[in-house]
């Protein structure tokens, strides 16, 4: 039984996607977010969409403070997306050779790419999303807590993503997605 | 065929090193745990072990065998108490550089052949080439194990001899086949030829609709393989109607509504609904 547990905080999320990043860099060594296995989708208030044509361009106008850019929280805020680890998860039921695997330690369910085939069913047997096709690796591609060290949590800076020990998360919270059982 | 060690802890030598291991275990297994590097082409993790490459040959003795050696394939022997094994001894190397020299005589025109045989310092095979060139399969046959273990068991060898070759039955496109194109993502020289194109994909001589997302039309997988696989892991149909990025945007619209935000989630005029994203880096298809 792992003793940490993946915490989602989705009201805390500043869409800074700075977790995408993290994720991209450790995972496949390129700082390109859309490689990373949790992905970001932005959540402006209708105000603020209303006031914007486009939100990039609306996002560069922010005023910077400190010298880093830093949307408002109430105007721009990000739903974080991420493997779940769910307990009878569709990737592993659809996996024909043992490739997908529970970690006794974290409890995330890891590839181990030495048995993947790349037949690939697992990317449309994932209800939520959750697993991607990296083309440049040409491998499957999920979370897997990082082995136990979440990057997306360390580099999160307004506590939207947490991995903390399951003893201090007594309940998940209502919009609280969690993973790692 | 499925090999269980049977458990009892042995010591070997190989390359001098003394390794432990448990009886019945693969010589190949037990080498790649101690970090001894023994080539091999057929041999996949999610397949057993067929020793039909010969690659991983390697010498075989016992102190008791009075001098006598052998060569095995290391992906099929079991290993026992007090084997030595030498994996680059004279006899093993040249083993396999006569193995290096029949394929590229076989398969002169495959780039991953000419590779493995200039390890060996062989430019041009000394043996007659094939009169006409066949593909550049070498017929270790691992693109069937991997098609019999994932369950369509769709294509086999054919034919005998000088003529054996991997096809379907009767060198037509395979019936059982489902398109899921692990075999040529398996295959060690890259011989199995993918198409893909307007949404079809083509192997085997058989043209496969893709699964077609509904929302954004991305494609991934087969029609076939999707039911096949759906089927063999009990998920329903639902589960293929939209990709995977559609599928998040999908998620992330729930979790915001389970989370009692009242801010909605895309849609700000893009069709990605991933405003920041630069596309294309992720792309499906080959």
């Amino acid at each position: 039984m792992p003793d940490m547990i993946f915490v989602v905080d989705v009201a805390r999320c500043s869409a800074c996607q700075k977790c995408e990043i993290a994720c991209a860099v450790h995972n496949v060594k390129e700082m390109n977010a859309a490689r990373a296995r949790i992905a970001i989708f932005p959540r402006p208030s209708p105000e603020f969409r209303a006031g914007s044509a486009r939100w990039g361009e609306a996002r560069r106008a922010l005023p910077v403070e400190g010298g880093r850019e830093s949307p408002p929280l109430n105007e721009a805020s990000g739903t974080p997306v991420t493997c779940l680890q769910c307990d009878d998860a569709g990737c592993v039921r659809v996996c024909q050779v043992g490739a997908l695997q529970r970690s006794p330690t974290t409890g995330a369910i890891e590839i181990d790419h030495a048995h993947c085939v790349r037949c690939k069913m697992c990317v449309p047997a994932c209800p939520f999303g959750n697993m991607t096709w990296d083309e440049p690796l040409r491998q499957v591609a999920k979370c897997d807590l990082c082995h136990g060290m979440p990057q997306c949590a360390l580099a999160c800076p307004t506590g939207a993503l947490k991995y903390r020990p399951v003893s201090e998360v007594a309940m998940p919270a209502i919009g609280t997605a969690c993973g790692g059982r | 065929m499925s090999h269980e060690p049977s458990g009892r802890v042995v010591k070997i030598e190989i390359d001098g090193r003394v390794v432990e291991a448990r009886t019945g275990e693969f010589l190949l297994a037990v080498a790649r745990r101690a970090g001894i590097d023994i080539p091999a082409i057929c041999q996949h993790e999610a397949v057993d072990p067929a020793g039909n490459c010969r690659m991983c040959l390697v010498e075989i003795t016992k102190a008791s065998w009075d001098g006598w050696s052998r060569l095995v394939t290391a992906c099929l022997y079991p290993t026992e108490q007090d084997l030595i094994v030498k994996t680059h001894s004279a006899p093993v190397i040249e083993a396999r550089t006569v193995l290096c020299d029949l394929w590229l005589a076989r398969c002169p025109d495959s780039a991953y052949v000419q590779k493995l045989a200039a390890e060996f310092g062989i430019e041009k095979t000394s043996y007659q080439p094939a009169a006409v060139p066949t593909d550049q399969c070498i017929l270790c046959g691992l693109c069937i194990r991997v098609c019999e273990k994932l369950g369509p068991a769709a294509i086999y060898t054919v034919n005998r001899g000088g003529r054996k070759k991997v096809a379907g039955p009767f060198e037509g496109p395979p019936p059982d086949c489902i398109g899921c194109a692990a075999c040529a993502e398996v295959c060690p020289t890259s011989c199995i030829t993918v198409a893909e194109r307007d949404g079809t994909r083509t192997i085997w001589d058989k043209e496969f609709q893709l699964l077609a997302c509904t929302t954004c039309g991305r494609t991934l997988v087969t029609i076939e393989e999707a039911r096949y696989f759906g089927r063999k892991g009990g998920l329903g149909e639902s589960y293929y109607q939209l990709c995977d990025r559609c599928k998040r945007l999908q998620t992330a619209q729930q979790a915001t509504k389970v989370a009692g935000l009242p801010l909605t989630v895309g849609g700000l005029g893009e069709a990605s609904g991933r405003p920041f994203r630069s596309p294309g880096s992720l792309t499906t298809s080959r």
